[in-house]
């Protein structure tokens, strides 16, 4: 059995080093009509486009993936028919998401470190700002909600290594 | 849960920052409002 593109054009990330693209069987089935595949990179039809820019995660580059005439085999299926949102769920949007908010967590901290030494350097009506209590209310403000943060991203660390699930948590 | 607390605090923390560093969290050469701006 074949899956056969007459001509499609997808936007997959990593395309560029690597061939795992999603295809929707249906656009009436929505969700239900995704489907992941493993291509190999000579398949005779398909071409990676080019690269695109983008904002952030540009270590996962993302580019355009032509599939022209391209004849798939049915062992290129990537889970269930149907089910390709459960492939990239599962294998991508929850650790994605913790990665992306642990770099928001490390920027915290550093704007933490850097305002508690300015507090305590700069010096207005003959005191350290930091004594002052607008400034310091604001640092404490700071440091509760980078301990927050952390100790929330570590438990969907924490979950996602016990249960391998963290649906509900990491989103 | 997590994505929202976390994104939100850290949009709340940049301004804090901006605001203890006074009017120099302004400058980009500091480095304070940066964060902002890519997070923003």
């Amino acid at each position: 059995m074949y899956w056969t593109e007459r001509k499609l054009l997808l936007l997959t990330l990593r395309s560029p080093i690597c061939s795992r693209s999603t295809a929707t069987l249906d656009p009436k089935l929505g969700g239900m009509g995704i489907c992941g595949f493993i291509i190999e990179k000579g398949t005779p039809g398909l071409s990676v486009g080019k690269k695109m820019d983008k904002m952030g995660l540009r270590t996962a580059p993302m580019a355009e993936l032509v599939l022209e005439n391209c004849r798939v085999p049915a062992t290129a299926l990537l889970g269930r028919e149907g089910r390709g949102v459960e492939v990239f769920q599962a294998a991508r949007m929850a650790w994605e998401r913790a990665c992306i908010l642990a770099t928001c967590v490390g920027t915290m901290r550093r704007q933490l470190e850097r305002c508690v030494d300015y507090a305590r350097t700069r010096k207005q009506f003959g005191q350290p700002i930091g004594k002052f209590q607008s400034v310091a209310n604001r640092i404490v403000d700071m440091k509760l909600r980078y301990e927050t943060a952390r100790l929330m991203i570590y438990r969907v660390g924490w979950l996602m290594q016990k249960n391998n699930v963290a649906d509900m948590d990491a989103p | 849960m997590t994505k929202l607390y976390v994104s939100e605090s850290f949009v709340r923390s940049c301004l804090d920052a901006i605001q203890v560093h006074g009017g120099s969290g302004f400058m980009t050469e500091l480095g304070i409002s940066n964060a902002n701006c890519a997070i923003q």
